[in-house]
């Protein structure tokens, strides 16, 4: 499947690296002036689907995001990391998990790639439920909380971290994956490679285009930040933490 | 006026801040207390294309200008991991190279450095030329197709890391040019590869915690070929500033950077030490000076942005502008270091806070590679039309 076409998720997320702030009037999250990255999941993904290509094992890597149209900054990252070329999806307000994993449905119909890669989840909402929602509104295979991927002909193993352990499974292409944190590291963005992306196309379209009309089916009632760590104290020796532990009823 | 940083500014220094993860502080530290070249880092810098910055397209860089390079230097400073090769190579060599080199110069010596398989350490200060640059006293000789350099050079930083030396000698001594006032001519400049016969160094006993380190080094009949010689005969003078200002740019980035490093610490740390039972941040008499030091770090910041843009736009203000923003980059660095060592208290004292050190290598910014001094007096002499002192 050497003229294989892989799609990959690119969220515009709040970098990993901003203290974020919750407004004070419980809506949400700052984001005036914050700084704005790529989901570090996707830039996993993305990558997966660079080293693929680099393998010979795809032809085309597309990068897609769904969002506001700065988004278009992070697209532009991706070209430069090595993605082919870039589709933005535009929608009117923050979409909600089934409606992208439904726009995604939609490209999928129009690209046909042989994968599609997400992060397992971003990091502004932790829902993910994209890659599991999108596998299932195309009735095809999907491998979630990849580890390891090996393409061989017309399917893939993948290696997935479970919560008792390694699971290798193998699933028949197309198919749907979603990468974890130790699948690979993903590369440094090559200062020639900012100016060359500049010359890749970004394609935008808008989510109604795509048939997608509605974007949110939950309501968020109220942001607020975690209440603040009480403060420990010090003990003595180990059989004192023990003591201590037992006590509280943790051991 | 326009503020805001370019999609490629603002990518570098989000590499510089990944890479600056993956080659930290603690990093750093390990190879400067061992003088061991960064070179993890610096084959990282390499590998993403940033050491070629400045260098043209066509000799293998990006063809992007200081201000792309006082970015990245800044960003990396802020992180604890400044490199002082990108002050005399990035900084330094390559504008002179660029600017000065012959086509074949250019093709021979550009590629290796923008890839980072080479670098060039920068030889002019003298046992008796230190801010008197044009007291020199080493001489090169023509000699049939080559020169014939002698003479001794001292504080060269990291010429044990490098591959070629720019070095800054004599043709004709001041006495043959006419002394003082035909002083500036008889400089000329020579590319001189580090493993030449008859140039030799022996480390200095600088007090400075730097992977680099400062070299003694002796040129004892070092044949040099005419075909290393930078620029015209005589003429180095030109090539010199046009090498110094992208000098003081990275020095005066370096200086900002290492400034948001200190203050970073010492907030960090006042925010958790408990003395008389609130955190000592709580005080004002810790928190003013930082918060100062900080406003002059972005003044300093602002003025080296300014340089940087003056200088690749080939403006003639570019001179006092980066003598200008190296003046207050150095004093502000060492405004936030002081005011963060304080916060430490005696804590600052010990190797183990790691802070002492970069309180001396802001000492230092007021110094090298200019002192404050010289760059008052060029202020006051070319920008207020005030006499010359000396
Ligand atoms: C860590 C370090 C790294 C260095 N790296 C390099 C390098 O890589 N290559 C290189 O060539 N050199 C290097 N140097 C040398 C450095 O550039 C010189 O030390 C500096 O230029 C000052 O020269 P000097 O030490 O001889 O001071 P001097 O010329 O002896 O001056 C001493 C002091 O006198 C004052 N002074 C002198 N003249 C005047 C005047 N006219 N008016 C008012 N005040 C004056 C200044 O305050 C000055 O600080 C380095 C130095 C250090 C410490």
């Amino acid at each position: 499947m050497s003229d294989m076409k892989i799609m990959v998720g690119v969220k515009r997320v709040i970098d990993y690296n901003v203290r974020v702030q919750v407004k004070s009037d419980g809506s949400g999250v700052v984001t005036d002036g914050v700084k704005m990255s790529i989901n570090p999941f996707d830039e996993i993904a993305l990558e997966e689907a660079l080293r693929l290509k680099e393998a010979g094992k795809a032809a085309e890597v597309i990068a897609v995001s769904v969002g506001p149209s700065q988004a278009q900054e992070q697209l532009r990252t991706a070209l430069a990391m090595g993605a082919d070329r870039g589709i933005l999806v535009t929608t009117a307000e923050q979409p909600q998990p089934l409606a992208v994993a439904k726009i995604f449905a939609a490209l999928y119909a129009k690209e046909q790639p042989g994968l599609v890669i997400l992060g397992k989840q971003a990091i502004d909402d932790d829902a993910g439920q994209v890659p599991q929602m999108l596998a299932g509104l195309l009735d095809v295979a999907q491998a979630t909380n990849a580890s390891k991927v090996e393409l061989e002909g017309e399917s893939a193993r993948v290696t997935r971290e479970i919560d008792t352990g390694i699971e290798v499974i193998e699933i028949r292409l197309p198919a749907v994956l979603s990468v974890d944190l130790r699948l690979n590291e993903p590369r440094y963005v090559k200062l020639p490679d900012i100016m060359k992306a500049k010359k890749k196309p970004i394609e935008t379209i808008d989510a109604q285009a795509l048939g997608v009309e509605r974007l949110t089916f939950l309501r968020v009632i109220k942001t607020s930040t975690p209440p603040a760590r009480q403060g420990g104290h010090k003990v003595g020796s180990v059989e004192e933490l023990v003591q201590e532990l037992k006590q509280r009823g943790f051991v | 006026m326009d503020f805001e940083l370019s999609e490629e500014q603002k990518s570098i220094l989000d590499t510089a801040d990944r890479i600056a993860k993956k080659y930290d502080r603690a990093y750093w530290l390990e190879c400067a207390k061992a003088k061991r070249f960064t070179s993890e880092l610096w084959d990282e810098l390499g590998k993403a294309g940033y050491l070629g910055i400045t260098v043209p397209e066509e000799y293998g860089g990006a063809g992007l200008g200081m201000f792309e390079l006082s970015l990245l230097q800044e960003r990396l400073a802020e992180h604890g991991v400044a490199v002082l090769f990108f002050v005399v190579n990035q900084g330094l060599s390559i504008p002179a190279l660029v600017r000065h080199g012959t086509d074949e110069q250019k093709s021979r010596l550009l590629p290796a450095i923008a890839s980072g398989e080479k670098r060039f350490c920068f030889a002019i200060t003298e046992p008796n030329a230190g801010t008197n640059t044009f007291k020199i006293e080493s001489m090169a000789k023509r000699d049939g197709d080559d020169y014939i350099l002698n003479g001794n050079k001292l504080f060269i930083s990291g010429i044990n890391q490098a591959h070629h030396v720019l070095v800054v000698a004599r043709t004709q001594s001041y006495q043959e040019v006419g002394g003082q006032t035909q002083r500036k001519e008889g400089l000329s400049l020579f590319i001189v590869d580090t493993d030449s016969k008859g140039l030799s160094y022996k480390p200095m006993d600088t007090m400075l915690l730097n992977p680099e380190g400062q070299f003694f080094v002796y040129f004892d009949n070092v044949r040099i070929p005419k075909e290393n010689l930078l620029g015209k005969e005589g003429k180095g003078v030109r090539v010199l500033f046009d090498g110094l200002n992208p000098e003081r740019i990275m020095a005066a980035a370096m200086a900002c950077g290492s400034g948001r490093w200190m203050i970073r610490r010492a907030v960090e740390y006042a925010n958790q030490r408990v003395i008389f039972d609130k955190p000592i941040g709580t005080y004002q008499a810790l928190q003013h000076p930082l918060a100062e030091s900080m406003a002059l770090i972005e003044v300093g910041s602002l003025m080296t942005r300014k340089a940087a843009w003056l200088q690749d736009r080939g403006d003639m203000g570019a001179g006092e502008a980066s003598n200008m923003a190296k003046l207050v980059a150095a004093d502000a660095s060492l405004k936030a270091s002081n005011a963060a060592l304080q916060c430490f208290g005696g804590y600052g004292f010990t190797e183990s806070q790691d802070m002492l050190s970069s309180f001396i290598g802001a000492r230092l910014g007021t110094v090298a590679p200019i002192n404050r001094e010289m760059i008052l007096n060029f202020i006051g002499e070319h920008t207020l039309g005030m006499p010359k002192s000396y």
